[in-house]
């Protein structure tokens, strides 16, 4: 079985009298350690995917395999604890602790995670080295995305889950941080899966999952992904 | 109007999306609205219901009493004031009754009079002579029920009920209230008995015994339906009451000379009396002295007669004797003569008898001679007859013996046979055999002439003694006729000696006859002279009784007269010594006082309105706590609300609205909150915890149509401080952010920076703390305001819990720091003044003897006020001990807060603590005291000592001397000291209750019941203000945890995502509210303690001191009840909390 497998999953939200179905029998699998892109425009449904991924969600139907166990089962608590130990999660506005610096936002992470990395190592490996005592609001927008990665990443997480990870970012920038997450997945073999719109750095990705209208329309295998530097857009 | 409708939409949206917000602010406001007006309010609320009660009941303005009562001329007097409305008066008498020796006040009752209209609580008022209605008390109806009987006894022997009452047993027909008694288990003092009253009672006027009036009760034209909490009526009262006194200045004086001449007469009588009961004493004794003198006479006249009649007695005796000799003597010689004549009688009778005797046989001889002659003569014929027949035979058989037997015929044989057979020959054998033989051959013919020759040889024979015998015979007869002749000479003598015999009894007869009469007539006397004696003997006795009755009689009498000698003599010397004391009082009779009584004099009423005023002073602390923290809170939500809103504020100023316009909003939210909160504050400060502050005192007092009222000055009052608490803050929050400019509200604003805070410059520290403690230390110090804010609120709720545990603590501790630290005596007895000396040393020997006493001492005690400007006038008692070294065992003297006490000194007085602080006196200073003449006294102070209740100057009598120019001291009153329960107190009532010298004992333990009383009322206040507290703890913490996560929800969010459990995300912001609660905790303990401080010190009453110290229970319990409603503010935010929607939460930009 590969390492995701989601099968004929549906959410629905009640808003009163209506039904707004945002995952529509959403069926696809990940293998362990690849770097997988959900691509689709807004409203689509992918943050909802990824938010039962991660674990902060639970579908009203199907099943949601992680290495082999149906997370769709888990009662609150167990997510927590699934949250706490398995994922790790990258939010478009960072959401760092203002009150925290760089380090101790990262050792929030590590201060409940049981495999934990070391902090340190961390923020050096994704180039904060220097910057680890400063304050959320001393850094830039790519630095806090840094540091939030550092921190989803620190926990040494099965799935690091990134909700347009670039969406608040310049292009360059924004570039960075992919290329960031991409050398994370190469070098540590974690499997990444990213949330995004711009369907311009799907080739990046070993997997690309289209969905639309709350619904898989669409999955590519990319035999050769591209190194991001060589994509433009 | 469109974009106002829109704006108003706005405010309404706010309210409805934060009602947490508006609620707290609300809260926190109607709290401090509540507190404040319901503390303002109770006091005047009770005043009013008081007010209400006494308009309603008609109770008298003034009352009148005096120390001898009120006449008619009195009341004359008081008509004349020219403001008076009504005047009724009436009697009123305490008296010990039976049961349980309660003490009750009697009170006339006169359906007419329209004052002081009592309360029918059951049954029904008093309508005849022998009914009495008692207090509606629980200590009374627990004794009567309707229908029982009250009885009256008298305290003491100097009491005469008579005089007082016309019965003494009254029936129960009802239970009332008398607007008198605000309070029916504060009755004031009595004059008799244990000193305090039990409860009161109504009988009819008619059934008073008294000669004067009592009481006289007075309304005014120009005080009808002024308050009588009011100034005017107050000042109005004062000075109707100095002018009711002065009024009677002269009439006291001409009275007082009346009741002096009167006394005098009463006294002249007295003497009058006395002589007379002497004079009485003295003819008594004469009479007795005669009576014994007669009684003297009769004894020694009986004593005479006595012996006369024993002489008598003597006498008659004697001549028994003799009289019994005589008879003695003729008895025996009549006997004789009678024995004698008997004799003769005898031998007579004997003589005749034997003669007789003689005669017969003589006859009887006779007869036989003659019968023998006869037979002689018979037997004589027969022999010679059968002598011839012999004969014949022989003839015959000697013929035939001659014939040969064959010749003879046998017929001759048979007739010989025959003729034979009747002839007999000796040996059965008849001649007739004796032929037959013959016949027969048997026999010889001779045989048979012999036996017929001796035949006839015996009948010669026979003939021979038939010869003899008749000779014999013939002598016999001859002997007889001899005999026969002695015989008649016989007869002859004894007929002699009979016919003497015969006269011989005649003359005895005659003798005998004679002497018997002699005898009767000697025994005729001497029965006579027995029975004069008898006479005389049974006279002597009747004479002997009526004697011994007499002495009977006299000794009766002397026994009488002595018995009431002593009695007479006693009364005597009673009357004499009441004499000497009626002269002494006449004497001493100084002033007769009239005294004009207000409203507020009578029991209870004081107290009741020190407790409603002290209520007021409460309000000033604690409500402004609450208008405080209202304003912080009001502040921060404010300023959250804002802050929120930025992007709002900035695009409607963008679009041109005005700051007023956008202000509004907020003003609104604000004054909203504030507004509702007070107006239900008011509602609830107004309506409901007057209640709950009211039934703490209904225990006390329990007066019918409790009044809640609103107040206009203080719900104005009210308004003021929430619209000013929560304006403020409004304004100070967005005159900083309307300052800037659209653009800039537009764009969020920078999340706090985050910065290093300076514990993290002390490494040491630092480097200790763990990550977790790390981040709440930072974010403690991140957020200042909101941090100080809250060690506020738990602060101000742990202070105010600790100043309502402290005021009971004070108020528990003042009974035990004032009656077992400083005061060791355990009640204090006062003697009448006027009582003679003889009966007051009587009393001071009852009291120095009585059993179970540990120890007395003598003192000189008065009460006197302490004046001065600006300073409530204060009573103050002064004490003169007799034993200065002595004091010291029942009052300890010492420094406020030092162990160590002192001794009274010899110069200069001793003052208490309270009274130095009121007064800013100190030791070396001197103090002014004024008595009830106005006359003003200086007293130098040389210390200053520790006192909790009242106040006291104590002095050496060398002071009091120096201070007073006073020769001698008469001490007045007597502490006791003892280790006793109060059973012991009221038997040692009713024990110096005998003595008249004994005005009143009062009793510490009757002091500190009520202290506890009053403890008890503020429970319920006490429990108001923890209510208080906690409402304001949950209010402060839950807002500003509230205000704390909407801030931090998306921090929050974060961690919940990292996958923090639910307990971890609360206790991640929780744990800074712990913190806080623990700060606040700790500045409330120091709040609390000063607050407690400032409560009692500036507060409280004049006369009391509290100790301020706080009772660590108080600290645990305050401290414990705090982090308890912090707990269950976490509680609430953790269920809060768990349902964070996290997605949502981090999905945009804010």
């Amino acid at each position: 079985m590969s390492y995701v497998k989601i099968i004929e999953e549906y959410r629905r939200y009640y808003m009163g009298e209506s039904t707004i179905v945002a995952n529509n029998g959403i069926s696809f699998e990940i293998e362990k350690g690849e770097f997988a892109i959900i691509l689709g425009p807004s409203g689509a449904g992918k943050s909802t995917v990824l938010n039962i991924l991660g674990g902060m969600d639970t579908p009203d139907e199907g099943h949601v395999f992680v290495d082999g166990i149906d997370i769709a089962t888990y009662n609150s608590k167990k997510l927590t604890k699934y949250r706490r130990e398995d994922v790790g999660f990258v939010f478009q506005f960072y959401n760092l602790v203002p009150n925290l610096t760089a380090k101790e936002n990262v050792e929030l992470a590590t201060q409940i995670s049981p495999n934990a990395l070391d902090v340190d190592n961390v923020l050096e490996d994704v180039g904060l080295g220097d910057r680890k005592l400063n304050f959320p609001a001393q850094l830039s927008g790519g630095e806090q995305q840094r540091v939030a990665i550092a921190r989803a990443l620190a926990k040494n997480p099965k799935l690091l889950l990134c909700d347009e990870p670039t969406g608040a970012l310049d292009y360059e920038t924004g570039k960075q941080i992919l290329k960031l997450l991409q050398d994370t997945c190469k070098n540590t073999g974690t499997t990444v899966i990213v949330i995004t719109h711009n369907t311009a750095i799907a080739p990046m990705a070993d997997r690309v999952i289209h969905i639309h209208n709350a619904k898989v329309r669409n999955i590519e295998v990319n035999a050769a992904p591209l190194p991001v530097e060589l994509i433009e857009w | 109007m469109g974009k106002k409708k829109a704006l108003k939409r706005l405010i309404f949206q706010e309210i409805l999306t934060s009602k947490a917000r508006f609620i707290s602010i609300m809260l926190l406001i109607l709290i401090g609205v509540s507190f404040y007006s319901a503390l303002n309010a109770s006091g005047p609320d009770m005043l009013k219901t008081a007010e209400l009660y006494f308009n309603n009941r008609h109770l008298m303005d003034i009352h009148v009493v005096s120390t001898m009562g009120l006449e008619d001329e009195d009341i004359e007097i008081l008509k004349l004031h020219e403001d008076i409305d009504q005047i009724e008066v009436g009697y009123s008498q305490d008296v010990l009754t039976s049961k349980e020796n309660k003490i009750l006040k009697v009170y006339s009752y006169d359906s007419s009079q329209t004052l002081n209209q009592l309360e029918v609580k059951s049954g029904k008022l008093p309508e005849n002579s022998g009914e009495i209605a008692l207090v509606a008390s629980d200590e009374i109806e627990k004794l009567y029920q309707i229908g029982d009987t009250v009885s009256f006894l008298s305290d003491s022997e100097d009491t005469n009920l008579s005089e007082q009452f016309d019965k003494s047993n009254y029936t129960v027909v009802g239970f009332v209230k008398s607007p008198f008694y605000v309070s029916d288990k504060q009755l004031g003092s009595s004059t008799i008995g244990k000193g305090t009253l039990d409860g009161y009672g109504i009988i009819i006027a008619e059934d008073f015994n008294l000669s004067v009036y009592t009481d006289a009760y007075m309304t005014f034209k120009s005080l009808k339906g002024v308050d009588s909490c009011s100034n005017l009526y107050k000042n109005t009262i004062e000075s109707y009451q100095e002018e009711i006194e002065s009024s009677f200045d002269e009439r006291s004086v001409i009275r007082l000379a009346d009741i002096k001449g009167e006394a005098q007469e009463k006294l002249t009588d007295a003497k009058q009396e006395v002589s007379e009961g002497k004079k009485e004493l003295t003819d008594a004794e004469t009479k007795l002295e005669d009576a014994k003198a007669q009684i003297e006479d009769g004894t020694s006249q009986i004593a005479e007669a006595k012996i006369e009649l024993q002489d008598a007695k003597k006498k008659l005796e004697d001549g028994q004797a003799e009289y019994d000799e005589n008879k003695a003597i003729f008895d025996e010689k009549i006997a004789d003569g009678k024995a004698q004549l008997d004799i003769g009688g005898n031998q007579l009778a004997q003589g005749q008898s034997t003669l007789d005797e003689n005669k017969e046989k003589v006859k009887q001889g006779k007869a036989q001679v003659d019968e023998g002659l006869k037979q002689i003569e018979a037997q004589t014929v027969t022999l010679t007859e059968q002598k011839s027949q012999m004969e014949a035979f022989l003839e015959q058989t000697k013929q035939i013996i001659e014939v040969p037997i064959a010749y003879i015929t046998t017929e001759q044989q048979n007739t010989l046979i025959q003729a034979g057979s009747a002839v007999t020959i000796g040996d059965s054998l008849t001649l007739g055999d004796l032929w037959t033989a013959y016949f027969t051959n048997s026999t010889s013919g001779s045989t048979i002439v012999d036996a017929l020759e001796s035949i006839l040889s015996q009948i010669d024979a026979g003939l021979v003694t038939l010869a003899d015998t008749k000779k014999q015979l013939l002598e016999k007869q001859e002997e007889l006729d001899n005999a026969q002749a002695q015989i008649n000479s016989g007869q002859e003598e004894l007929n002699t000696g009979a016919d003497t015999i015969i006269v011989k009894s005649k003359e005895f007869e005659e003798a005998k006859a004679d002497g018997e009469s002699q005898l009767a007539e000697a025994k005729k006397k001497l029965e006579d002279g027995w029975a004069e004696y008898e006479d005389g003997a049974a006279t002597l006795l009747d004479e002997e009784q009526k004697l011994e009755d007499a002495k009977q009689e006299y000794e009766d009498g002397l026994e009488e007269y002595n018995e009431k000698k002593a009695d007479a003599q006693k009364e005597i010397a009673d009357a004499e010594e009441k004499i000497a004391d009626g002269e002494k009082k006449l004497a001493d009779l100084k002033s007769l006082t009239y005294y004009a009584l207000a409203r507020e004099d009578n029991p209870g009423y004081s107290e009741y309105a020190d407790n409603a005023k002290r209520l007021s002073a409460l309000s000033v602390v604690f409500p402004t706590f609450f208008f405080a923290i209202a304003a912080l809170v009001c502040l921060t939500t404010i300023t959250r609300m804002i802050e929120e809103q930025r992007v709002q504020i900035g695009t409607l100023k963008a679009q041109g609205y005005t700051n007023g316009e956008i202000s509004l909003k907020y003003y609104v939210y604000a004054l909203g909150a504030g507004g509702v909160g007070t107006l239900l504050g008011l509602l609830l400060g107004f309506y409901g915890i007057p209640r709950i502050i009211v039934s703490a005192y209904s225990p006390m007092y329990e007066l019918p149509n409790q009044q809640f009222d609103a107040y206009l000055s203080i719900g104005m009052i009210s308004v003021a401080i929430a619209v000013f608490s929560t304006g403020i803050s409004v304004w100070a929050v967005l005159h900083q952010e309307l300052k800037e400019c659209p653009a800039t509200l537009m764009r969020p604003k920078a999340p706090k920076v985050g910065k290093r805070i300076f514990l993290e410059r002390m490494t040491l520290i630092w480097n200790r703390l763990n990550f977790v403690q790390k981040v709440t230390m930072r974010n403690l110090f991140r957020y200042k305001q909101r941090m100080i804010m809250t060690v506020f609120g738990i602060a101000g709720c742990m202070g105010l819990m600790m100043t309502g545990f402290g005021i009971k603590d004070s108020l528990a501790d003042i009974p035990n720091l004032q009656y077992n630290t400083i005061i060791h005596y355990q009640a204090l007895a006062v003697f009448d003044e006027d009582a003679s000396n003889a009966k007051k040393e009587e009393a001071k020997a009852a009291i120095a003897n009585m059993n179970g006493l540990n120890d007395y001492l003598m003192i000189w005690e008065g009460l006197y006020d302490v004046k001065h400007a600006g300073v409530n006038t204060q009573q103050v008692l002064l004490v003169v001990p007799e034993d200065t070294q002595k004091f010291s065992q029942f009052v300890s003297l010492r420094n406020q807060g030092s162990d160590s006490s002192y001794e009274l000194p010899e110069n200069g007085a001793v003052i208490t603590q309270k009274l130095a602080d009121l007064f800013r006196v100190k030791a070396g200073d001197s103090i002014t005291i004024t008595d009830a003449d106005n006359q003003e006294y200086v007293i130098p102070i040389a210390k200053i000592t520790e006192n909790y209740t009242g106040h006291y100057i104590y002095m050496s009598p060398q002071t009091y001397q120096e201070c007073f120019n006073s020769t001698a001291i008469q001490y007045n009153g007597t502490l006791l000291q003892y280790e006793q329960d109060e059973a012991w107190e009221e038997t040692v009532s009713k024990f110096l209750n005998q003595y008249s010298a004994i005005q009143t004992i009062s009793y510490n333990s009757s002091v500190i019941e009520t202290l506890n009383h009053s403890l008890d009322s503020l429970n319920a206040v006490v429990l108001v203000i923890i209510i208080a507290a906690a409402v304001l703890a949950f209010v402060v913490l839950y807002n500003l945890t509230n205000i704390n996560v909407s801030e931090r929800i998306r921090e929050l969010s974060t961690i919940k995502v990292l996958g923090f459990y639910d307990n971890e995300v609360t206790m991640y912001i929780y744990r800074e509210n712990v913190i806080l609660s623990l700060l606040g905790i700790f500045f409330g303990s120091f709040l609390g303690k000063f607050l407690h401080y400032f409560v009692l010190d500036t507060a409280l009453m004049d006369n009391m001191t509290f100790q301020n110290s706080l009772h660590v229970l108080s600290y645990v319990f305050a401290g414990a009840l705090t982090l308890l409603f912090a707990t269950l503010v976490m509680w609430v935010m953790h269920n809060r909390l768990k349902h964070v929607d996290m997605i949502e939460a981090l999905k945009s930009n804010d």
